[in-house]
């Protein structure tokens, strides 16, 4: 009987070693990366998301792209500028070749912005690139993109992980790129393999032979299974999970300060938020420590201003806590506006993601403290997007991500004379923010774009567009062997997947 | 004959029903699946652009043309592509309801195996030590939620022990071992409801069974016990038991969508949150619609085995 | 008789803790204190405070009152229309039954989770949704349970006697096979009210039920698995009050059962 109970035993030892072996079977070279959500498809045009962008821009390239320390710097273009009539030039690099070894030249750019700027076009560059008057092609190696109107902000318009260049030949609904990967097979909805492009421009990149992406939309397992070794590496760390993953000997985290921020919305048609006074008793009405502590576990900082990135030079320590939490002075300026007696509302957020409802909960309870009584609308996301775009909302709590560090980058969520969409208050009136933004955008001078932001900043105080609540930090988890990849930072934190060219296993 | 054509009847009108229900229903929600395409990740896209792909996509058609097409396509087979990535509905579900089919037999089977045999014991021992623990074992398994479970399983197993994989799907022909490992923590998971369920409800139909005239006249007629349990308890009182099998089988079949989604295993359930969140309306419609057709199947099944086990349905 | 007293009184307890809230001098259980966050027990906070610093053993009794009054209530509303529909199925056949018995079917053609998200869409996550949503989940149930026992019962002697003996059929339906069928539609009784608990605690985790900062018990268990790393104490509190609710229910009907039903009593003595 010993004998057989010890089989028994030595077998059931073996059992942890059978799958732990099972586990670490990762193809040598290849990185397995966790993404938060699957893209919805890989239009190299369409918004489809922050994740489908991290896939986009690995299998794409486009004239410039943001590097490690936040700057524009040349992919396809060699170099960029302006020439004395106000259009902007690029020139190409000679030796790019597309996935299909077809050579880069000047007409695909054309075809692309063609294509971007299109009438039935679907791109998310659609209406940027429309403000052009002509694209010309003196030669095949320079681009001339001439304006309707001045355009400081133009080369930025091309680091959008939507905005690629293809090969002009393509189907447009499968257009060919060239960027360091492609793609060998995806199953809709779990997975995507990409293996290294043998014929990419820059030379001893990328550095892994492929990248594994799946799909985790569960943070609690997406951050599970990079602890047990299933992935090597995972986009947005549960702010609840960076400690651990910190104070975890085999991982690492790197984490960038404001790579996004909550803030409160209003409807601009309906009264009593369409009364600047009302929205900025609003603003000194909420504790945004709070918010950090609650939604963010610490992981993120106070907003008490309009969003501009800390340690930029538009940015002035004084206007940044132009909103400062003051109960008494909410209470006065309520009462300013004839709301002494107090003011009942609806606030909408979504369940869907903890942010939002954490947030939401604290700001209700606050304006409760000065007597804005409001109730919780909590539906699912996809409705939110609906009754945010509509409307049909008194003042909601929403979480955005700059289209870049650039104060113009804010004009999405702040520039209330665009089209209404759910980021933005609806149809709300703020004049000398949105004349701000447009002489931003005309001047070129950075001393003058200073001042004009900073005008901006104190228009936006006293016309409250929207309410800054907290800057949130953005993480990425990974196996303390991967090098070469950086979290990009501030807002650019989402276009971070351009770094898994240099990223390789030590 | 006459009693399976009906079944079959209802059962096909009941398919158009539900299809023409949810279609309806999914329209009316609020959500517009353009806008929400490119509003993926919070970024606001600007209204012409959700215009242009509205329009590309037919939205802007009549909800009655939309239906008609619908129901064409239906009749030649056909449920139409995704509004999200042009990707076929049929297609997705070739792929993905096998693999939830998988995960509710083998939650079944265990749950079968288990159940059964331990209400049938509990019944016959009423009252004794094994019935008192068993059932309140089963009161307190019902209880526990299934996200609760699925995580403490991950967090003992994957992230303390490190014995199990924290959760994912590889096909077996790939590799079968990693398979049935990966397969074994959702299976547990949907097996603990459906086990406590059938334990009770074979308890109380076998409680129910046992004081009948005919089981005491085969007791009194000194038949062995072992034959009385099978042939004249068992029998008799599994057809309650499998009415509620059949309900809760095709529950599972939509009802594994928590468990699917703790374990990130990509069945079918994922896809259709996935779309009910995108409102990607033949995505839904589609996937609904093979489920209910499913369920219908084995709700006949169920039927018609009730009526093989228990002759007095037959003639009803 | 005896055995229904320990689980009477158990489940009597909760109803009543439940029932008698606002009246047990509890903070509130919606006050948040940041300062609180994750506080451990204290004098004045016996369970510890929850992520906002929510009194955790206010918002556990006022969740209760909450998870419970939605199950109830559910399970009462599915019990009673299932019911009469199986009933009359079973009783009246023809088309008119079949047609009652198919349209709990469509019911059930729907994937739980979906019918919940589809009705929470459209009315709107709140308490009235949960009811009607877990009502109609819950009713198909009843009526199959409820047809196949009547089926079951109709053919035998008492009912044929009653039949004889020139009995009314509302008389024959409520006085001879209802009671007769009580002990499996009680089973299903515990079943809905146990599941109800549960699939509550299961939609407002996913979001689509008990609007916050409202308590309930799944809202608790959704916070408290964000925080498991930081206050894992937080998870079981929840967990532990589902827990023996249901625990309770189940003992309590398997004990009304026995009482109840003709047939076990008969047996039991």
């Amino acid at each position: 009987m010993v004998p057989t109970r010890r089989a028994l035993l030595g077998g059931l030892a073996t059992v942890p070693l059978l799958h732990h072996s099972a586990r670490a079977q990762a193809r040598p070279g290849f990185v397995r990366y966790g993404l938060s959500a699957f893209p919805p498809n890989l239009s190299p045009w369409d918004n489809t998301g922050a994740s489908a962008g991290t896939v986009k821009m690995l299998l794409n390239r486009s004239l410039v792209a943001w590097n490690a320390k936040g700057e524009l710097t040349g992919e396809l273009a060699t170099s960029w500028g302006l020439d004395d009539q106000g259009a902007w030039v690029f020139k190409l690099r000679q030796d790019v070749v597309f996935h299909n070894g077809e050579k880069l030249t000047a007409k695909d750019v054309a075809w692309t912005i063609e294509q971007v700027a299109g009438e039935k076009s679907t791109a998310h560059m659609r209406v940027q690139f429309q403000q052009l008057a002509r694209v010309e092609t003196p030669d095949p190696y320079t681009v001339r993109l001439v304006p309707k109107e001045k355009l400081a902000t133009l080369p930025a318009w091309f680091a959008n992980y939507n905005m690629h260049i293809c090969w002009a030949g393509s189907d447009p609904r499968t257009p060919i790129g060239c960027g360091p990967y492609r793609l060998v097979r995806q199953e809709r909805g779990t997975s995507i393999e990409l293996a290294a492009s043998p014929n990419y421009f820059k030379p001893g990149l990328p550095k892994l032979k492929g990248i594994l992406f799946t799909a985790y939309p569960d943070e609690n397992l997406r951050i599970a299974a990079l602890r047990a070794g299933d992935l090597d590496m995972i986009e947005y760390v549960p702010w609840q999970a960076m400690a651990s993953v910190e104070t975890d000997a085999r991982l690492r985290l790197d984490e960038v300060q404001g790579a996004a921020f909550m803030d409160i919305l209003f409807n601009g048609t309906r009264p009593p938020f369409n009364n600047p006074l009302v929205r900025r008793a609003v603003a000194h009405a909420v504790k945004r420590e709070d918010i950090v502590k609650v939604a963010f576990f610490g992981r993120g900082r106070p907003l008490e201003g309009v969003p501009i990135a800390p340690g930029t030079p538009y940015f002035d320590e004084q206007l940044s806590r132009g909103w400062a939490y003051d109960p008494a002075r909410a209470k006065a300026l309520l009462a300013e506006a004839g709301y002494a007696s107090g003011i009942q509302a609806k606030m909408l957020a979504t369940a869907q993601f903890g942010m939002h409802k954490d947030s939401a909960e604290i700001v209700q309870q606050y304006l409760a403290a000065i007597g804005i009584q409001v109730e919780l609308q909590l539906p699912d996301w996809s409705t939110r997007v609906s009754l945010g775009t509509r409307g049909q909302y008194d003042l909601a709590v929403h979480g955005v991500a700059a289209d870049s560090n650039d104060p113009d980058g804010l004009s999405v969520v702040m520039d209330t004379s665009l089209s209404n969409t759910h980021s933005r208050s609806f149809s709300l009136a703020a004049p000398r923010t949105s004349a701000a933004f447009a002489a931003g955008r005309a001047e070129f001078d950075l001393a003058k774009r200073v001042e004009i932001y900073k005008d901006l900043q104190r228009a936006a105080l006293e016309e409250v567009p929207l309410v800054g609540l907290a800057w949130r930090s953005q993480g990425f988890g990974m196996d303390k062997r991967i090098t070469g990849f950086k979290n990009l930072p501030g807002q650019l934190s989402t276009s971070s997947g351009n770094q898994l060219e240099y990223t390789d296993f030590a | 004959m006459n009693f399976v054509l009906r079944r079959v009847a209802l059962a096909l009108a009941l398919v158009w029903i539900v299809a023409t229900i949810v279609f309806i229903a999914i329209h009316l929600v609020p959500g517009d699946p353009a806008e929400l395409l490119l509003s993926t990740g919070g970024t606001a896209p600007d209204p012409a652009t959700v215009a242009q792909l509205r329009d590309r996509l037919g939205l802007d058609l009549p909800l009655s043309t939309q239906y008609l097409a619908f129901l064409q396509g239906l009749l030649r087979g056909d449920l139409g592509t995704s509004l999200v990535d042009d990707y076929p509905v049929l297609d997705e579900i070739a792929l993905r309801l096998p693999r939830t089919l998988e995960l509710i037999a083998a939650g079944t089977t265990l749950a079968i195996l288990i159940g059964v045999p331990a209400g049938t014991w509990a019944a016959l021992n009423r009252g004794g030590p094994f019935d008192r623990a068993a059932s309140a074992t089963a009161a307190f398994v019902l209880a526990i939620p299934v996200f609760v479970v699925g995580t403490l399983l991950i967090l003992l197993l994957a992230q303390t022990l490190r014995v199990m994989p924290a959760g994912g799907y590889v096909p077996f022909a790939r590799n079968p071992g990693q398979h049935l490992l990966l397969l074994t923590l959702p299976a547990l998971a949907i097996a603990k409801g459906l086990t406590a369920v059938l334990f009770r409800m074979t308890r109380s139909s076998v409680l129910d069974v046992v004081g009948q005239d005919h089981v005491r006249t085969a007791r009194a007629k000194g038949l062995h016990p072992s034959r009385v349990v099978l042939r004249h308890i068992l029998r008799n009182a599994l057809s309650p038991v499998l009415t509620v099998l059949g309900l809760h089988m095709g529950a599972l079949l939509g009802g594994t969508v928590l468990v699917e989604y703790v374990f990130n295993w990509p069945g079918l359930s994922t896809p259709l949150l996935r779309a009910v969140e995108a409102r990607d309306y033949p995505m839904v419609t589609g996937i609904i619609l093979v489920v209910s057709t499913l369920f219908l199947t084995i709700n006949l099944i169920t039927d018609l085995l009730r009526a093989a086990l228990d002759p007095r349905i037959r003639t009803a | 008789m005896k055995r229904l007293a320990l689980p009477a009184t158990l489940v009597g307890v909760i109803v009543l803790i439940a029932l008698l809230a606002p009246f047990l001098g509890l903070p509130d259980p919606v006050r948040q204190d940041v300062a609180q966050r994750l506080a451990l027990p204290s004098p004045g906070s016996p369970l510890g405070r929850d992520e906002f610093g929510r009194d955790v053993l206010a918002r556990l009794i006022w969740g209760g009152r909450t998870s419970l009054s939605v199950a109830f209530a559910a399970a009462l509303i599915a019990c009673a229309i299932g019911t009469t529909l199986g009933l009359m199925a079973a009783w009246f056949r023809g088309l008119g039954g079949m047609l009652a018995l198919g349209s709990t079917d469509i019911i059930l053609c729907f994937p739980p989770v979906l019918l919940a998200l589809l009705v929470v869409t459209l009315a709107g996550p709140g308490s009235v949704t949960l009811v009607m949503v877990l009502s109609v989940l819950f009713l198909p149930g009843f009526a199959r349970v409820t047809y196949a026992e009547v089926q079951l019962v109709q053919e035998l002697e008492y009912v044929e006697a009653a039949r004889a003996i020139g009995a009314t059929t509302p008389r024959i339906l409520l006085r001879t096979i209802l009671p007769n069928v009580a002990g499996p539609i009680l089973v299903q009784l515990s079943l809905a009210v146990a599941a109800a608990i549960v699939l509550e605690s299961g939609l407002s985790f996913l979001g689509m039920g008990v609007v916050p900062p409202a308590p309930s018990w799944g809202l608790m268990i959704r916070g408290a698995r964000t925080t498991l790393e930081q206050a894992p104490q937080l998870l079981l509190w929840p967990c532990a009050a589902l827990t023996l609710t249901i625990f309770a229910i189940n003992l309590l009907c398997d004990a009304l059962r026995d009482t109840v039903d003709p047939r076990t009593a008969q047996k039991s003595r």
